[in-house]
């Protein structure tokens, strides 16, 4: 029977995976239509740029596509795609810092262990109207963590992720994990005790 | 308990992990110590505004979303399935 093998309910993502590396375009469609949004929004939370957040999301979709042969569906598929996601866009972080610190002059911008940060440049302004004047303050103090403290951030509060899934995500030890969600925690309350 | 093992277990509280018993002894701790309670509260409140911050829409039309997928889809090889058609 479709959907069960030996008693067991297979996921649906992971019968969509099946499908799909079959050749089933329309199998793939549907993975692209659950997962879009949510890749959408996180990588837009991590980067803060449309156009980076959309390179990252068609990037992460072709990631999947070309690797689906080497998905373990021991694993949740949303641990697995939001792991290839989270991955590119922590590259991404990590080269604009190396970019922004050939360059730098000012050390204004600093995050936790003083990685220098730049400040996106590129949010449209209907975007920008959508937030709050609190929104924006909250948004830029959480702009200024390092990727590896933000990654973890963003999966916690945008997505709900427990401790552990986000260990599963980014391939650390749930204590890992925890600390950097403290330390995290710990920063913004205090970036932000001085600014609301 | 000091103010750091009450600290702690603030963290352990806002991650969903306080033990039921730690509960009670960070809430007595809190209850005589205004400093932690200020900390306390201002951690409530970085919560509060982080899911808001993050979980916001991001204001994207139904439009912006076609035009992905229009794009992840054709960026995909999607040699087997057409041929196979042909």
């Amino acid at each position: 029977m479709e959907g069960r093998e030996q008693g067991i309910v297979i996921p649906i993502e992971a019968r969509l995976a099946r499908k799909a590396l079959k050749g089933d375009q329309q199998a793939f469609a549907e993975i692209v239509g659950l997962y879009q949004d949510k890749l959408y929004h996180m990588a837009f939370r991590m980067l803060g740029s449309r156009q980076e957040a959309e390179d990252v999301v068609q990037e992460a979709f072709l990631r999947v596509y070309r690797n689906l042969d080497r998905y373990d569906e021991g694993m949740k598929f949303s641990t697995w795609i939001y792991r290839i996601a989270t991955n590119l866009c922590i590259d991404r972080l990590r080269k604009r810092k190396a970019t922004y610190s050939l360059d730098a002059e000012s050390t204004e911008h600093e995050g936790l262990d003083g990685y220098a940060v730049i400040p996106s440049d590129d949010r449209t302004p209907e975007s920008e109207m959508l937030l709050s004047e609190t929104q924006r303050i909250v948004r830029q103090a959480i702009d200024t963590l390092p990727a590896k403290y933000k990654s973890v951030m963003v999966l916690r509060y945008l997505h709900d992720l427990s401790l552990q899934e986000i260990g599963e995500v980014l391939d650390m030890p749930v204590t890992t994990v925890k600390t950097r969600v403290h330390r995290g925690r710990e920063y913004l309350r205090k970036k932000l005790e001085r600014k609301l | 308990m000091n103010c750091a093992q009450a600290s702690r277990l603030m963290h352990e509280y806002f991650d969903g992990d306080l033990a039921h018993e730690d509960a009670s002894e960070l809430k007595a701790h809190l209850g005589g110590c205004p400093e932690c309670r200020e900390r306390f509260n201002d951690y409530e409140r970085t919560e509060g505004f982080l899911h808001m911050a993050l979980a916001a829409p991001v204001g994207r039309t139904e439009a912006d979303r076609a035009a992905l997928t229009d794009r992840i889809l054709k960026s995909v090889p999607g040699r087997r399935s057409r041929r196979l058609a042909r």
